[in-house]
């Protein structure tokens, strides 16, 4: 990973001048992260695939006004959350979120780590449920914070709202979580 | 750690998340490539960079000067004429935060709309007020609630201001060489960081909005735009 952030500032630079195989790199770096913000606002992977690939369209012809040195994944996030909340705007229905089929493979591979082992999934289905349940202001930042992991930075940045805000609203969000699920059973 | 924030580390792997189809990236490619003409391209190079080069000072003819400066008067706008823009004005566009339409209108007191005939924007700001929109061409229209605070239009030589009749009122037509914009807001701070588009301006009011409309069509075109304003649901 080091000196990755340099390899991205000049990826960047690149594409600004015109290099679309440059700006292919910063696509593929950043694919898999893109389309994840589109589909906590579409819920429709499809549409999520769509919404990506426009994103990365309109975030091309935007590029000059990226100020550089200014972080790129945030910047290119929040394109892809607006295009994602323009498309939903006539869209009156909205699928939840799912937690995968248990048949599917952790991700990578990798071992499970003891959190997970001692998590069910019908603990998992609940919580995810009681998130989605939540208003849009709790809903947007604890998916972001939780189910991305994005930095409370980060989060502030591509929803576009001040640190401190994300800060409360991801305290009074999970004490309302607490409060659905119950004491005694979460 | 207690249960849910057990439950909540391991959620992120157990979501049904998309994955990017293996032509996602080669598409967007082929995209940029059809769609963004070359001339686009270099049309978008040429305004990035004239936004950057503002220019001298002003030669209009006294007569159309004083019908300039009364009109902006009464539209709450002042025109100053001087002898030099500030070189390090307009580097770049930045109109704001990149921002939904309904973002935008529910962050602004006045009614937002957009031209039906340019479609919905490609692209929407927000900034201190300022409510931006951006169309291929490139089309700028700009939008704030008409206030107590003023602007001042920095003109070029090669110039030519017109009055012109809109359906509903009237309206200001800029056309020439490139002009910058800066405004004054609310607390009299000079807001230099907002110079625009280069290219032809068409300035109207209505409903207690300004508009300013920037565009490299002629006038014509600029008119039918404002004319086909409507207001977002």
């Amino acid at each position: 990973m080091e000196g990755r952030p340099l390899q991205e500032v000049d990826l960047i630079e690149r594409s600004r001048n015109g290099d679309v195989v440059a700006f292919e790199q910063l696509v593929r770096a950043h694919q898999d992260v893109a389309i994840r913000v589109a589909h906590l606002v579409v819920r429709d992977h499809a549409e999520a695939e769509d919404v990506t690939q426009e994103s990365f369209v309109k975030a091309y012809a935007a590029l000059s006004g990226f100020r550089a040195g200014s972080p790129f994944r945030p910047w290119l996030l929040k394109i892809v959350r607006n295009e994602a909340l323009n498309r939903v705007r006539s869209a009156k229905r909205r699928h939840q979120l799912a937690i995968r089929e248990a048949s599917d493979p952790v991700s990578g591979g990798a071992a499970p780590s003891p959190e997970t082992l001692v998590v069910t999934r019908s603990d998992q289905a609940t919580v995810l449920a009681a998130i989605d349940a939540l208003p849009e202001r709790y809903r947007a930042v604890l998916t972001h914070r939780f189910l991305l992991e994005f930095s409370e930075r980060e989060t502030a940045l591509v929803l576009g709202i001040p640190l401190g805000t994300v800060k409360s609203r991801t305290s009074r969000g999970l004490e309302r979580l607490r409060h659905i699920l119950g004491e005694d059973q979460m | 750690m207690n249960r849910l924030e057990r439950t909540l580390a391991a959620l992120p792997d157990a979501v049904d998340w998309p994955k990017p189809s293996e032509h996602l990236a080669t598409r967007v490619v082929s995209r940029i490539e059809s769609e963004m003409r070359p001339r686009d391209v270099r049309l978008r190079r040429w305004v990035w960079a004239a936004v950057g080069t503002l220019v001298i000072l002003v030669a209009l003819i006294p007569g159309t000067r004083q019908a300039v400066a009364n009109l902006f008067q009464e539209a709450g706008v002042r025109i100053g004429f001087i002898q030099q823009t500030p070189s390090d004005l307009g580097r770049d566009l930045q109109l704001g935060d990149p921002v939904t339409l309904s973002e935008a209108a529910s962050r602004v007191e006045f009614e937002v709309g957009y031209p039906e005939l340019l479609g919905p924007p490609e692209e929407t700001y927000f900034e201190a007020g300022l409510v931006s929109m951006l169309w291929e061409g490139p089309i700028l229209l700009t939008q704030r609630a008409i206030s107590t605070s003023f602007g001042e239009k920095l003109i070029a030589p090669d110039t030519s201001v017109t009055d012109v009749q809109l359906a509903g009122g009237t309206a200001l037509w800029i056309e020439g060489a490139e002009h910058s914009f800066t405004y004054l807001d609310e607390q009299g701070n000079r807001i230099e960081a907002s110079a625009r588009l280069a290219g032809n301006t068409l300035l109207w009011q209505r409903g207690g909005v300004d508009h300013r409309l920037e565009l490299a069509d002629g006038l014509d075109r600029a008119v039918a735009i404002a004319e086909s304003m409507n207001g977002v649901e």
